[in-house]
Formats: C-alpha cells, sequence, structure tokens
C-alpha cells in the first residue's frame, strides 16, 4: 500500500516530512497487532499522520477501529499481548527527533507526562483507590522534578481551578469520592501538571453525562486556548470533533480512511464511511428523515476481505472496491482520502447543496444509492 | 458529591444529637468494634452455660470427688468447689452467671484445681508470653515472605518459579500441621540427626535466666524454633496464592497503565498501586490465619512440648482440670475474637473505600 | 408375546441406567478436569478400596514381643511396631474408620449446612440474623481447641459419636457459601417462576434451587471430609478419642509416644501412618481444586 506524504492545512508551513519543526509527531505506516492463542490479529495496519504544534486533532472511529490501541501505541503503553510489526513513530522532543519505538526505558518514563501526557476515560478506576488526589499529584510530579510540595500543590491548585473543580475539596479526596465528571477532569488536570506538548485523550466525554459532557469540552477548549498545547483526541463521537477539532481523521478497520480540515470532514467527506457517520447523527434543524444506520456491522479483523475492509457496506462500492489495495490519494490542499469513489462521493455532497441538517439525499440520484451498485467509475 | 452543585436538602437541620448518634452507629470502627464486644460476651456465656449445665458438671464432680477423697462434709466441699470455680453453687443459676461476670471482670478466672493454690489467671501469665512469641514470629515471617513470594510470582506468572511455589505452597498447607510437625522432628532431627531435638524441649533451657538479654532471646528463638517452622510452613502458602491473585488482578486495573503514562517510576508503582492495593484482601486473610495458628497450638506445642498455652491447656484437659482448661480456652478465643477486630479495624485503615460507607459488609 | 415385552424393556432399562450413569460420569469429567484430579481421584479410590477390603482379608497382626521395632524385612516389608505386630497390616487396615468417619462427619456437616443455609437465605429476617450469628458465632471460635474440650468432657466410646461432634463444629463455612448462593439464585427468574405458580417453599428449595449448587456443596463435602480428618486424628493424637482398635490415628499417637520415632529402625513406623494421612488429605485437596477448575465457568453463567 502506498501513501502520499500527507499535506498539512495551509496555516503552517509547506513542508509535511518529519523534519519540519511545526510537526510534533510523525507517524509512518504504523502496523499493530495483537497475538492470540488464535493467531495474529491486526489492529492497526497502517497509520499515516502528523500532528503538529498546538492543532487539535480527532481521531473518530467505531469500536474496534484501531483507535484506542492507536492512541495507546502513542505513547508505548500497548498491553503485553499487542506488538508494533511495521512503521515508524517520530517526535519532536525539545528540537531533538527521537525515534518513540527505540527510545530506552528511562528516557520513555520521562516522556511520558513530560513531553506526551494521555488521558484515559476517568470512569472507574484509572485513579488509585488508595491513595487521596493530592498524593497523586505529588506522585507524577516527584517522578519527573524536584520540587517542593507547596510548588507542587500550588500549580495542582491552579489546574484544578481551570478544569473547574474546587481545589481544597478535590485534593483531600479520594477517588471513590469523586463524581465521574470531576474524576475525568482531576486527570485532566494530572495531565497537564508536567507542562506537555501533546495531550492525548481516550473517549474523553463517553459515559459522562449530557451535561458533564458539556463541561468538559469547554474545560478543554478554554485549556487548549491557554496552554497551547497539540491534543489528539479518540473517540466515536463526531460531534465532539465538530466542537473541538481542528483537522479530523476517520479510522475504519485498523486503517485512517480520512484526514482533513474539520470543515472540509462535516461538508464535503470523501470517503462513504465518513459519509454515512455523518448522516447517521441526527440535528435538530432539518427534516426528520429516517435517520440512516450504517447497514453491516463491523469486519472480523482476523478475516479481513482483500480490498477495501468498508466495502460490504458501502453504497457506492464497485467491484474493483472488493479486489484492489486501495491507496490514499489528495482529495485537496489537506485532506485526503483512501477510496476509489471519492468524486462520487463528494459530488453527491455537491448536488444536495448546503449540508446543515440530515441530508435530503433521498430525492437526489436514487440510482447510486442501491446498496452493491455495479456501475463503472463516476 | 456531585459534579453538579444540586441543592440537598440540609441534613444539619436535625438535632444536632440524634445525628450524632446515628454518626456514630454507622461508623465503621464503632461496628465492628461492638461486634467484637457481643461476641465475647456470648462466648463467654456460652462457656459458663457449658461448664455448668453440662451433664455431670464438673462442679458438681469435683465436689463428689472432693467428698469421695478427702471425706469432708458437702459444705465444705461445696465451699472449696466455690472459691475453685469462681462461683457460688448455692445460688440461682442466673445469679451465679452474674457473679462470675462479676468475677471475670475483676480478672479473677477461679483457682486451679489441681493446684488449688495457684489462680487460673496465674497460670495464663506464666505460659502466655511463650505462645505470643512463637505465634507471632510465625504469623510475622509468614506475612511477610509469603506476600513478598506472592508477589514475586504474579510478576512472573507461569514461571518455572511460579508453579514450584504454587506446588510447594498447597502442599504443605494441605498436610496437617501436626504430621508436617512430625516429620520434621523425625526426618531434621533423627534421620539426618541435623538437630539435637531432645534438648529443644521446653521453652527455655535450664539454667537459663528469663530476663531481656539477647543470650535468652536466642535461647528462647532455638527452643521455639521447630513449632515457628511448622506454623510458617503451613500457613504460608495460602497467603502466596491470596497475594499473587490480588497482585494480578491490580496489575491489570486501569490505574497502574494510568500511573506508567504519568511517567511513574517501576518502584513506586510497585508499592503504592500495586502493591498497597493487592495487600487490602490479605487483611482479612490474617484474621483466618490467626484463628488457624492459635487452634493449632494446642496441638503443635504438646507435640514439641513447647510450655505455652497450648501445652497447658492439652495437659488441663489430660487431668481434667475444668478451671484451667475453661480459663485457656476463654482466652483462646478472646484472642482469636480481638485479632479479627484488629484485622477489620486495619481493614478500614488501608481501605479508604470502607471508611466512609460506616457498616459495609467487611 | 414374550419376545416382545422383553425389547421393549431393554430400551427402558437402557434409558434408567443411562439417567443414574449420567451424574457419574458428569463427577468423573469433573474430577478429572485437570491431570493431577485424575491421578488423584485414582489414588483416592485405590486407598479406599485397600482400607475396606483390609479388615476383611487381613488379619490382626498378632504382637510379637521378640521382635520389637524390627527392621523392614520379607516378613514385615515394614517392620514392626512397639509390640512386635507387623506395620503393614497396621496400615492397610487403619483407614476404614478415618475414612468413614470423616465421611460422616462431611455429611452431617453437609446436611446441616444445605438445610440451614437455605432456610436462612430463603426466610430472611430474624431466622436469618439468627442463624447467620451463631454461625458467626461458631466461626470465630477456634475448633479444634473447642473439640478437644468436648471430646474430653464427653467420652467418646463410639467413633460416630466423634463424627458427629466434629460435624457439629464444622458447618457453618458452607453454611455462608450455601446462604450466599441461594441469596443471588432467589432473584433468578426461573425462582420467580416458581414462586408465581405457587410450587411451594420446599420444592423450590429442592427442585430448583439446590440442584444447581451441586458443584459447590461437592467440593465442600470434599473439603470438609478433609477437616474432619484432621480433627479424628489430632483428637487421637493427642488421646482424647478412645485409643481402641487400630487406625491411623492410632498408630501415630502411639508411634510417637511411644518413642518410635528414636529408632531409626522403626522409620516406618511413624512414617506408614503420616504418608497413608498426608496422600489422602493431599488427594482430596486436589480434587478440590480440579473440581473448582470444571464448575467454575458454569458457576459463573449463573
Amino acid at each position: 500500500m502506498t501513501t502520499e506524504p500527507v499535506i498539512r492545512p495551509t496555516a503552517v508551513s509547506p513542508d509535511g516530512t518529519p523534519s519540519d519543526p511545526g510537526v510534533i509527531l510523525a507517524v509512518r505506516d504504523l502496523q499493530i497487532a495483537y497475538r492470540t492463542a488464535r493467531g495474529s490479529i491486526p489492529a492497526v495496519r497502517g497509520a499515516t499522520f502528523d500532528l503538529h504544534r498546538g492543532e487539535s486533532l480527532a481521531l473518530i472511529g467505531e469500536s474496534g477501529s484501531g483507535k484506542t490501541t492507536l492512541g495507546l501505541a502513542l505513547m508505548r503503553l500497548l498491553p503485553r499481548a499487542a506488538q508494533v510489526i511495521g512503521g515508524s513513530l517520530r517526535y519532536r522532543w525539545k528540537g531533538e527527533e527521537v525515534d518513540l519505538l527505540a527510545l530506552a526505558p528511562e528516557r520513555l518514563r520521562r516522556f511520558r507526562g513530560e513531553a506526551c501526557a494521555m488521558v484515559f476515560q476517568g470512569a472507574q478506576n484509572a485513579l488509585n483507590p488508595v491513595l487521596t488526589i493530592r498524593d497523586q499529584f505529588i506522585d507524577t510530579d516527584r517522578a519527573h522534578r524536584r520540587r517542593s510540595t507547596r510548588q507542587i500543590l500550588e500549580q495542582a491548585r491552579e489546574l484544578l481551578r481551570m478544569v473547574q473543580l474546587e481545589p481544597e475539596r478535590v485534593l483531600r479526596a479520594y477517588p471513590h469520592e469523586l463524581s465521574g465528571g470531576m474524576r475525568q477532569r482531576v486527570l485532566i488536570a494530572l495531565g497537564l501538571l508536567l507542562d506537555p506538548e501533546v495531550l492525548i485523550l481516550d473517549e474523553p466525554t463517553t459515559a459522562l453525562d449530557i451535561l458533564t459532557q458539556r463541561a468538559i469540552i469547554d474545560v478543554l477548549r478554554r485549556l487548549k486556548e491557554q496552554l497551547g498545547f497539540a491534543m489528539l483526541f479518540i473517540s466515536h463521537d463526531l460531534s465532539l470533533a465538530a466542537e473541538l477539532a481542528d483537522r479530523v481523521a476517520t479510522m475504519y478497520a485498523g486503517r485512517i480512511v480520512e484526514l482533513g480540515p474539520v470543515d472540509d470532514i462535516f461538508y464535503r467527506p470523501a470517503h462513504p464511511y465518513t459519509r454515512a457517520l455523518l448522516d447517521a447523527v441526527p440535528t435538530l434543524s432539518g427534516e426528520t428523515e429516517a435517520l440512516r444506520s450504517i447497514p453491516g456491522s463491523p469486519p472480523d479483523l482476523r478475516n479481513l476481505p482483500p480490498g477495501c475492509p468498508f466495502h460490504p457496506r458501502c453504497a457506492v462500492a464497485i467491484e474493483r472496491c472488493r479486489t484492489e489495495e486501495i491507496p490514499t490519494v489528495a482529495v485537496s490542499p489537506g485532506q485526503t482520502v483512501a477510496c476509489l469513489r471519492w468524486q462520487e462521493v463528494r459530488r453527491d455532497r455537491r448536488r444536495d447543496g448546503q449540508r446543515t441538517g440530515s441530508s435530503d439525499r433521498a430525492e437526489a440520484d436514487g440510482a447510486s444509492r442501491a446498496p452493491r451498485a455495479t456501475e463503472g467509475e463516476g | 458529591m456531585s459534579s453538579i452543585a444540586l441543592a440537598r436538602p440540609d441534613r444539619a437541620a436535625r438535632p444536632g444529637i440524634r445525628a450524632l448518634l446515628a454518626r456514630i452507629v454507622r461508623n465503621y470502627y464503632v461496628g465492628r468494634l461492638a461486634k467484637a464486644l457481643l461476641t465475647i460476651y456470648l462466648v463467654t456465656t456460652i462457656s459458663f452455660f457449658i461448664v455448668h449445665l453440662m451433664p455431670g458438671s464438673p462442679v458438681e464432680v469435683y465436689i463428689y470427688t472432693l467428698i469421695a477423697q478427702y471425706g469432708i462434709s458437702y459444705n465444705d466441699a461445696k465451699n472449696q468447689a466455690a472459691a475453685l470455680f469462681a462461683v457460688n453453687v448455692d445460688e440461682p443459676l442466673w445469679q451465679q452467671y452474674l457473679d462470675y461476670l462479676g468475677q471475670l471482670a475483676r480478672g479473677n478466672l477461679g483457682n486451679s484445681l489441681l493446684s488449688p493454690g495457684t489462680s487460673v489467671s496465674s497460670v495464663l501469665l506464666a505460659y502466655m508470653p511463650w505462645t505470643l512469641f512463637s505465634v507471632g514470629l510465625a504469623l510475622l515471617i509468614s506475612f511477610v515472605l509469603g506476600i513478598l513470594l506472592g508477589m514475586l510470582m504474579a510478576y512472573r506468572r507461569e514461571s518455572l518459579l511460579d508453579h514450584l511455589l504454587s506446588l510447594l505452597g498447597s502442599i504443605f498447607h494441605s498436610v496437617p500441621n501436626y504430621i508436617l510437625g512430625i516429620l520434621l522432628v523425625v526426618i531434621l532431627g533423627i534421620q539426618l540427626n541435623l538437630v539435637n531435638i531432645a534438648a529443644m524441649r521446653g521453652s527455655f533451657s535450664p539454667g537459663v535466666r528469663p530476663g531481656i538479654n539477647l543470650h535468652f532471646f536466642l535461647d528462647a528463638l532455638w527452643h521455639a524454633e521447630f513449632p515457628i517452622l511448622t506454623y510458617v510452613l503451613t500457613t504460608i502458602g495460602s497467603w502466596m496464592l491470596t497475594m499473587k491473585s490480588s497482585t494480578s488482578a491490580a496489575l491489570d486495573e486501569d490505574y497502574v497503565t494510568v500511573a506508567r503514562a504519568r511517567g511513574l517510576g517501576d518502584w513506586r508503582i510497585m508499592t503504592a498501586y500495586v502493591g498497597r492495593n493487592a495487600v487490602i484482601p490479605l487483611v482479612t486473610q490474617f484474621a483466618i490465619s490467626v484463628g488457624f495458628i492459635v487452634g493449632g497450638s494446642i496441638l503443635i506445642e504438646t507435640l514439641f512440648v513447647y510450655q505455652g498455652v497450648g501445652w497447658i491447656l492439652n495437659s488441663a484437659i489430660a487431668q481434667r482440670d475444668y478451671t484451667v482448661m475453661q480459663g485457656i480456652f476463654l482466652i483462646i478465643t478472646i484472642s482469636v475474637i480481638v485479632a479479627n477486630l484488629l484485622a477489620d479495624l486495619l481493614y478500614g485503615r488501608i481501605d479508604p473505600r470502607v471508611r466512609i460507607q460506616g457498616e459495609s459488609g467487611g | 408375546m414374550a419376545v416382545i415385552t422383553r425389547s421393549a424393556r431393554v430400551p427402558a432399562v437402557r434409558a434408567a441406567l443411562d439417567r443414574l450413569a449420567a451424574p457419574v460420569r458428569g463427577a468423573m469429567a469433573a474430577l478429572g478436569y485437570n491431570p493431577a484430579g485424575r491421578a488423584a481421584t485414582w489414588a483416592l479410590l485405590i486407598i479406599v478400596v485397600i482400607s475396606f477390603l483390609a479388615p476383611v482379608v487381613v488379619p490382626e497382626p498378632p504382637p510379637d514381643y521378640a521382635n520389637i521395632y524390627a527392621p523392614p524385612s520379607a516378613a514385615h516389608p515394614l517392620g514392626t511396631d512397639f509390640q512386635g505386630a507387623d506395620v503393614l497390616a497396621q496400615v492397610l487396615r487403619g483407614g476404614q474408620t478415618v475414612l468413614i468417619v470423616g465421611a460422616v462427619a462431611a455429611a452431617v456437616s453437609t446436611l446441616i449446612a444445605i438445610t440451614f443455609g437455605a432456610l436462612a437465605a430463603y426466610a430472611g429476617g430474624w431466622l436469618d440474623g439468627l442463624i447467620t450469628g451463631l454461625a458467626d458465632i461458631v466461626l470465630t471460635i477456634p475448633n479444634f481447641p473447642l473439640l478437644a474440650v468436648l471430646a474430653a468432657y464427653l467420652r467418646l466410646n463410639n467413633p460416630l459419636f466423634l463424627a458427629l461432634l466434629i460435624a457439629v463444629l464444622s458447618w457453618p463455612t458452607l453454611l455462608r457459601a450455601v446462604r450466599g448462593q441461594v441469596l443471588s439464585l432467589k432473584e433468578r427468574d426461573y425462582v420467580e417462576a416458581a414462586r408465581a405458580l405457587d410450587l411451594g417453599t420446599l420444592h423450590i428449595l429442592f427442585r430448583e434451587i439446590l440442584p444447581n449448587m451441586r458443584a459447590y456443596i461437592a467440593m465442600y463435602f470434599v473439603l470438609s471430609m478433609t477437616g474432619a480428618i484432621y480433627a479424628q486424628v489430632g483428637l487421637y493424637l493427642l488421646g482424647f478419642a478412645p485409643l481402641a482398635g487400630d487406625n491411623w490415628g492410632i498408630m501415630l499417637n502411639l508411634a510417637w509416644y511411644r518413642g518410635a520415632i528414636f529408632y531409626k529402625n522403626s522409620f516406618w513406623y511413624i512414617m506408614a501412618p503420616i504418608v497413608a494421612i498426608s496422600v489422602v488429605q493431599l488427594a482430596m485437596v486436589t480434587m478440590t481444586r480440579s473440581l473448582e477448575e470444571a464448575f467454575n465457568p458454569r458457576l459463573r453463567k449463573m
């Protein structure tokens, strides 16, 4: 599978190779597989993207798409059963380019937290139940720097205020005394304690109620403005991307099938999967037409059919989709897609005109709606 | 406790005393203490009624024995018995019971039937320290070694060490402790002639003066070797296995991954994150261990002729010295209850999740 | 006519045998779930058979005072005891009482535990509180010292009384387990259905709930048997159970207290009962573990 270098949005410098100082994390053709009793299961099959300083990238996909695995791999926190079997992972740390996959244990330990911090789902057990929040802040800091307790707590209090929590009460508490939303915010504050350059968030709003979700989203947005870190967040929730992301990548069956600026993704999607995701989200405005859920189910990663993994569920799939390796192509400066039929997808979109709600595609080209369309290239 | 500041009905508006009492009753520590006291009380009562209500009540038996042996009058015999048993046989049973409790509270457990001049309490005081010494030391060694090995086994799962230790641990745990004791004596002492067991009888060598000095301590330790070794071998298996499973569970928890993501060092994770969480279930195990060892002390101490509480209980039973029997049994049971209580209190101390909820199923 | 009825009977008999065989086959499969369990089950079976056959086949070995503590020889493969009697014969004959008392104690204990555990869980309320409280107290009191004290008071002449005494003190563990299981199963659908059909408490207990706990009960029976053997032999060792007859516990007592350990020749006099008892205990514990492994996935499904 050939991959063309990603062309970043024009906001940053034009050169997309890892040596560009604007790029802080460069992932090239990353492949990760799980070793099980029944053989090797590929979870990520060649992911390529760049993360730029200060930008906000959303990685969207269903469960089983490999997004969490990819996120863990960036910090080299894969479980024992998983292994990186190909590709490269490079990071620009303090002006120097490091190969994350080859990083020595001690440097890796410092990397985690100082350069790149990961915030997990705060739901159940992400915090040590027997230590107070105060102790956990101190732990984190002591592992990296030599500051006095007073200094650590001062910064902790400030961070807690930034995430809209009451510092004194939270610091004294044990994790089980806090609600899910509070724990999530504590985790975010903990992640920012060491001033990382990149913050990776795994499902930051899942398992939280609507009001708390809103609070977290606001907090994240404000933090990013104030502190200027790059953010990579992993979710299945497209609306989160709409709120927080500069760029969006959609993942399916271990591959990044589309990547581009948030506006392009939402208004001019080029991949049938992205489009299907968008169509499945209800909106307040627009007609109450039947929501289109994506027919079929995610593929079994052990027995992937040749060609595009999405073709069994794709509305515009053709014969070639079943048999050929799908290359990633550039649709426009800054947007790439791995689809043979992207022009078709885009054309439908343009025909629909302005997209504000669920699409009125029904009256549009009915022929291309047929599942298993076998027409030739549009 | 919710993230959204909802207005909640203000509980403090209720009368202060009632709220305070409610909090006290619901407090975890107080609850456990009350339960322990209740159990002690019940055991004391049960033991009293067993002694006095059983067919051929020991008190009556003793009275008639005295009459037969010494030809004294019923009244004299009755008074002697009353003094020895710390009861008054004339009074109705309920009265006797209350008297008994009263005496107990004052520390009077009666006198030994065989050596009427010696009070049961003095017998206890003479022999308890030895048992405490051997049992305490054994518990400590077994616990520390057990959790270290258990953690090692969890970190090196499925390795040769893991399988070997599991096997050894469960073998030693299944074989009855007295049999292990006999085996130790037979194999180490006789067949291999490694240790001079004859000289190891007793809790300390003749001629050595008891006191706070190193020589005495070492001597006592030498005499207590076999009992301690037997206790340790028979209990370490369950410590290891429990620690191994709780450590494995802790290692799988999210907070360990998160801790690594925060860049914490391996040692810190092993002690404060994995270790502290893994040890929590072991506290209940501790209470069971104490019961097991104390219960086995009667056998082990008799076998090794180690003069502790178990040994004296055995000879009291053999010689039908009921007052001593009763007193020792009571003390043994009370110490197990106290150990359980301590374990419960400790549990509340080390697992913060239990504290706030008060009377949760510990 | 006769031909027809005979051939009609055969399948019926076979069906009945199959129904009987099913639980047995199930038990064998569970016990043999892991290889150690298989070995242990066979070992135990062999020991049981020997222990029950030997008293019939092997006569009680006569004392031979000229031959005290003789070393192992062709005539006495394990040597002789303090009276000159053959050790091997004693060991072979010594298992019967131990195993019977163990089994009886386990059976009575299991029965008490099941009945009162199910009752407590099902009835709830003050009855539950009372039974659980009692169980707690019995559980806290150190088992063996109490046993020793009671054995001394009661002067047990019949080993079966010994079994009863042991049983009376060992039911709390299983009771709590049964109660816990019944409590959780009480809320299951099929119980609700049975209750809706008004099938009666006893019926529900014995037909719906308990059969599902077969695995637990089997495991605890075996474990409780190990406990009973432990207690039994312990009492014999201390001399609190009557020293009449020959069983492993008595052998142990006599060997120890007559100083057999001090003679190198009489090594087997003390070792024989030790090996026998240890093998039985180890076999039973291994069987339990195998049962646990076999039944756990099924229990979890519940």
